[in-house]
């Protein structure tokens, strides 16, 4: 058994993971299924958590045919798998295109382009054994030479596509290697020892395209390996497309068509789904959607997740150059109160870091106490002054909501909020105009990550802190703040794989970021996924992450 | 109501003093007017619903149960019950508070809004009206334009470059009601500036301005009263259409308008969040069309 | 006739062109810097500065109107800097699905509220006058919006009969009720208001006119007097409501069209506004001022048809 595959059956034995846990960490370590069999004897009877996949297991014989219809919030920024980042874009792409590997609701990886995966006596190595036989929807066969030159792409910094973020530091140009008909070996710039995941749908534009492929191409339709061939494409209407007959995953999909479209906002997708225009709602926010509880043609699914939100104060100018004053704001939000009237409880405590209680081995609230609210707290470290500062943020989901709330929480505190929500597309912006990495207080939607290391780098890294014209693309740490120990712990972090150790380091950087409160981050949300009761076959989550090969429709 | 056509403007044989006449006169026609106006049920009942609300607009503060701008997340869409009449909306604020506060700034923007237009629309529909020639086709080929744009349009262009406030509101409103109300004024005076108090005015010497002021514009009062009224509700209906559109005041304001938008998402699990600020602006708009229809009825006959 | 055509026509067009003049001030002038209204506060003076001399704002003030608009004339109404198309195309594609929406609620509205108008004046006084008023006013008084989501929750949703947002319907009619009825009820709702007063009132006047009480003791039927003489006479006013209430119509279209997420001129020109998209909004508002004049245009053409004392003035 390997040194890794040991530390895992060591957390095993001890009951420090959980079996729901452990499969999680075997499956990004590409651990064998034999030392998987050794490690899961070790667990005990320690239950599994995480709720299952709505609507997964068959009810009978499964029924091929039919047209699965998906409402989606339009793109905001135009469709290309490369260059894409919200989540109608990424929805269009993925139902046409495939990963290496797919995460599952548990956040557990499934073979997709790849079959097994393995990292070297260190994990700077990582070897990923291509599945054979796969076509192009032109007929094409995938090479490796597609898969190498899809990483180049994805990291060319003249391309700025939102992978160079998620490679930063760990993967660099050039340095994935094509060794034998069918491997791929990825050399990193440092030991990363959950790699997998960043070429999993955790990182939404690591999509395999062909060798030849121009950013733009996309939209025209036929591209990709995936279930589904894009037929039409219209950016304000939505999207057609016809089943794949050459799919790699024999028998799949079920479905002969998909329809994606697109709306501009939550309750006409919501309307749309009750009255069965659509039949599936794939990426639910609470807020608005609140009758698909109680209507008995639909099943909603819910499952715990790292989307999250931050509460963003930057740290380089006023007011919120002055830590207590960011305190200050932390302890005056009501938590419990957010949760339950943004979510209605479909949604996990926020600590001010950003360990994301889904992760495995991420601290618990033993080890970093929980943050409350205490408003005579808050009061007494703004010191009795005023401070007047606008809350600049998007018109998206429950954030508006958000806003309100924040605005009249740290009222009594002495902050007077003055509220300034956009829409989206101006929010983001675009090259040296992008509002939400730019304003003194703001929020910004995160979708979830795969692992902690994929949240906090683009976010929380010194390096990752936006220059003056924002040309350093991926650099999103939008409160640009930066603290040289918290990065020194998070790169050992990344580069550990005894599981023990790891955690203690977790609990070191959480608990300066939790004092620094560059973010408030007071919920990590729960994915929910709505869709008709004849719907089956389509996992829960997570996020935007969209994998409908095995969805099929009953009467 | 006998015809106001030189009612009171005959010259009787030798008047002691023929302006006194003239002022009695009016005094004793408004006198009618008004008893007619209180005759008048439609006009009652629409005056009755106006001064409620213009009450509650300016008293609202004390009225309300609970701050309008209020929050309590564990509150939220709660149904109407003793401790909230109209229910909670999705942040947990008091819906009847916020209905109750709404009025003032639909009270403020439409009046406001009304008077810009009637200042503007008088001024130009009288010198229009009165001197005729080349400067009334000019104006009349601008109103036509400003007609040509519908006025929700209009405010979305405008609104869209200059920002959203009170202010620009009331301005948009009021500068696209100018046209509007000064084509009825134009009309109105068109007639007026044929009679012979006019002729007998220009005999004396009087110069234009002081005809406009002091000779036509009392005796149209009655038009424009009627189309103030008609514009009232339409500004109404404007800025709340406006609201809803997004291009009013922003949250948190109680805004009729950006309460029902805000309300459309949760219609199907809280519909006390639009129905009742939708109620209260339609009372209110039926108000000020009955007082309109019935002082049209009482100002024509 | 010729005369009053030509006549009618030079108007129109002095019409448009001041109009032009108010929708370029409304867009380019007021809001002080264009590339700032594009860009937003956020972004660097240099950029916007780089946007506006490539817009040519630097011009003079004539120059910049003269290309603008000549530009527009010529059919060049340029590129929409947020959805990366040309607007002409998005604009006319867009139009034609508002026509339809509005043909069809006019279809519909227009001659039932005439009817119900002159049924009015006819029971002048009577309780049916009367309850026809109070309804006609007391559906002005409702805020299309409301009505629209009022629909929408009972008839698309709990009954089903309709879908939840509309589209473009095919040539199938009854598809067309299918996808068109319910954002056509809440115009024609307020439509119905002003058009059946109209007609009561032009009714009214025709009935106590002097060559109807003629007919009436020449001894001609009642019948033959209303449709011939009152109601001929009686749509001149109504046409001029009508004329005008298009202008009216579109605005209605703007909030109806959002509500139901038509893809029509009034959900791309609200969408344009908020998103600071110049172009496309100019171009919008600049096409629902041009459809407003050829109504009233065709109104006037109308209007001298029916009656001859118009056209030999």
């Amino acid at each position: 058994m390997k040194d890794l595959e040991y530390h895992l059956y060591e957390e095993a034995k001890s009951g420090r993971m959980t079996r729901q846990q452990v499969l999680v960490r075997a499956s990004v370590l590409g651990v064998s299924a034999s030392a998987l069999g050794t490690i899961l004897a070790a667990c005990g009877s320690s239950a599994s958590s995480g709720t299952s996949a709505g609507g997964s297991t068959p009810a009978g014989a499964i029924k091929k045919g039919g047209t699965g219809v998906f409402g989606i919030t339009s793109p905001a920024s135009d469709v290309d798998p490369v260059t894409m980042f919200n989540t109608g874009a990424i929805m269009t792409t993925q139902l046409a295109c495939d990963y290496l590997v797919f995460p599952d609701p548990q956040y557990k990886l499934i073979p997709k382009l790849a079959t097994k995966w393995v990292s070297g006596s260190t994990p700077d190595t990582w070897t990923f054994t291509i599945r054979q036989g796969v076509k192009w929807q032109d007929g094409s066969a995938l090479t490796n030479d597609d898969i190498v030159t899809s990483f180049d792409r994805m990291l060319d910094p003249k391309i700025g596509s939102a992978a160079l973020s998620a490679f930063s530091g760990v993967l660099s140009r050039g340095n994935v290697e094509s060794t034998g008909a069918d491997t791929i070996v990825f050399h990193l710039d440092r030991p990363y020892a959950d790699f997998p995941y960043l070429v999993s749908a955790f990182n939404y534009n690591s999509v395999i395209l062909p060798k030849n492929y121009q950013i733009g191409d996309f939209t025209k339709g036929g591209i990709g390996t995936g279930p589904f061939i894009l037929k039409t494409f219209s950016k304000d209407q939505g999207a057609t497309y016809v089943k794949n007959p050459h799919y790699w995953d024999k028998g799949k999909p079920y479905l002969d068509n998909v329809n994606v479209k697109y709306y501009t906002d939550t309750p006409p997708i919501v309307l749309a789904i009750q009255g069965g225009t659509i039949n599936v709602f794939p990426q639910v926010p609470y807020q608005g959607s609140q009758a698909l509880f109680s209507d008995s043609n639909i099943s909603v699914s819910e499952t715990p997740s790292s989307e999250y939100r931050t509460l963003q104060m930057r740290v380089d100018q006023a007011p919120f150059n002055d830590k207590n004053l960011r305190l200050a704001v932390a302890y005056a939000l009501d938590r419990p109160g957010l949760v339950s009237g943004l979510f209605n409880g479909k949604a996990e405590l926020g600590n001010d870091h950003a360990f994301a209680p889904i992760y495995p081995g991420s601290p618990t609230t033993d080890q970093v106490p929980q943050r409350v609210q205490d408003i005579n707290k808050a009061k007494s470290l703004v010191g009795g002054k005023t401070v007047n500062v606008t809350l600049t943020t998007e018109q998206f989901l429950e954030i508006p909501e958000y806003a309100q709330f924040v605005k009249q929480m740290v009222a009594p505190a002495g902050i007077n909020v003055k509220l300034d929500v956009q829409p989206q597309g101006t929010f983001y912006g675009t090259k040296a105009n992008q509002p939400w990495l730019q304003v003194p207080f703001g929020i910004t939607d995160w979708g979830a990550r795969g692992t902690a290391g994929q949240t906090i780098d683009p976010a929380y890294l010194c390096r990752s802190v936006p220059n003056a014209k924002l040309s350093n693309s991926g650099a999103w740490n939008s409160a640009h703040w930066c603290d040289p120990n918290f990065d020194k712990l998070v790169q050992q972090f990344e580069g550990e794989v005894d599981q023990q150790k790891r955690q203690g380091l977790a609990v070191q950087a959480a608990k300066i970021q939790q004092a620094e409160v560059p973010d408030v981050i007071a919920y990590w949300i729960k994915e929910l996924r709505a869709t008709r009761s004849n719907v089956h076959g389509l996992a829960v989550g997570p996020t935007f992450h969209l994998d409908a090969s095995a969805m099929w429709l009953s009467s | 109501m006998a015809s106001v056509e030189g009612s009171g403007l005959e010259i009787t044989p030798a008047p002691p003093a023929p302006v006194l006449d003239v002022r009695a006169d009016r005094r004793r026609r408004r006198r009618e007017l008004f008893r007619a106006l209180v005759r008048s049920k439609t006009f009652i009942v629409g005056a009755a619903i106006l001064i409620f609300w213009v009450f509650d607009a300016i008293f609202w503060r004390a009225i309300v149960p609970h701050d309008p701008l209020g929050v309590d997340p564990t509150g939220t869409l709660k149904a109407p019950s003793s401790a909230h009449w109209f229910g909670t909306d999705n942040l947990g604020r008091d819906v009847f508070s916020r209905v109750l506060a709404g009025a003032a700034t639909v009270l403020v923007i439409a009046p406001a809004a009304t008077a810009l237009g009637l200042l503007g629309g008088t001024t130009v529909g009288l010198v229009t009206g009165f001197y005729r020639g080349w400067v009334d086709d000019v104006v009349s080929r601008i109103v036509d334009a400003f007609l040509a744009l519908p006025l929700i349009v209009m405010a979305v262009l405008v609104l869209a470059s200059l920002g959203r406030s009170t202010l620009n509101m009331i301005l948009v409103i009021g500068i696209i009601f100018t046209p509007l109300i000064a084509r009825t004024v134009r009309s109105a005076v068109l007639v007026e500036r044929e009679r012979e108090y006019v002729a007998a005015a220009r005999l004396r010497g009087e110069r234009g301005i002081r005809i406009m002021v002091w000779e036509i514009l009392p005796n149209i009062t009655g038009p424009i009263t009627v189309e103030a009224t008609v514009r009232l509700a339409y500004a109404i209906f404007a800025a709340t259409t406006i609201a809803f559109l997004g291009l009013g005041l922003q949250d948190p304001s109680p805004d009729w308008g950006l309460q029902i938008a805000n309300g459309r998402a949760y219609m199907q699990v809280a519909w006390w969040m639009v129905i009742f600020p939708a109620a209260a602006l339609a009372t209110l708009v039926v108000g000020v069309n009955l007082v309109a229809d019935g002082l049209k009825r009482v100002v024509e006959e | 006739m010729t005369r009053y055509i030509l006549k009618r026509l030079g108007l129109t067009v002095i019409t448009l062109v001041i109009v032009s003049f108010v929708v370029f001030a409304a867009s380019q002038l007021l809001p002080g810097d264009v590339g700032r209204t594009i860009l937003g506060p956020y972004a660097s003076q240099q950029q916007v500065d780089a946007l506006d001399k490539s817009l040519g704002n630097d011009k003079p003030l004539p120059v910049r109107y003269w290309n603008w608009a000549s530009d527009f004339v010529k059919g060049d109404w340029g590129t929409s800097p947020v959805q990366n198309v040309e607007v002409r195309p998005l604009v006319l594609g867009r139009l034609k699905n508002s026509l339809y929406l509005a043909a069809f609620a006019m279809v519909l509205v227009v001659p039932f509220s005439i009817f119900m108008g002159v049924v009015a004046a006819l029971k002048y006084g009577k309780l049916a006058d009367r309850a026809i008023s109070i309804i006609g006013l007391s559906f002005i008084a409702l805020p299309e919006f409301v009505i629209g989501v009022i629909l929408i929750v009972v008839f698309a949703v709990q009954l089903g009969w309709f879908p939840t947002s509309s589209q473009v319907p095919g040539t199938n009619p009854v598809d067309w009720f299918r996808q068109l009825l319910l954002p056509a009820i809440p115009i024609m709702f307020v439509l119905f208001g002003y058009i059946s007063r109209m007609a009561r009132a032009g009714t009214v006047d025709a009935l106590q006119a002097n060559y109807t009480r003629t007919a009436i003791l020449k001894g001609l039927p009642r019948r033959h007097v209303v449709t011939r003489h009152v109601v001929r006479n009686s749509m001149l006013p109504t046409i001029t409501v009508v004329s005008v209430q298009v202008g009216y119509l579109v605005g209605g279209l703007l909030v109806v069209e959002t509500l139901f997420a038509y893809p029509g001129i009034g959900q791309l020109t609200l969408e344009s506004a908020t998103g600071h998209d110049l172009p496309t909004l100019e171009a919008c508002v600049l096409m629902i001022a041009i459809i407003y004049c050829f109504a009233n245009l065709i109104a006037d053409l109308a209007y001298g048809v029916l009656n001859p004392r118009v056209r030999l003035a």
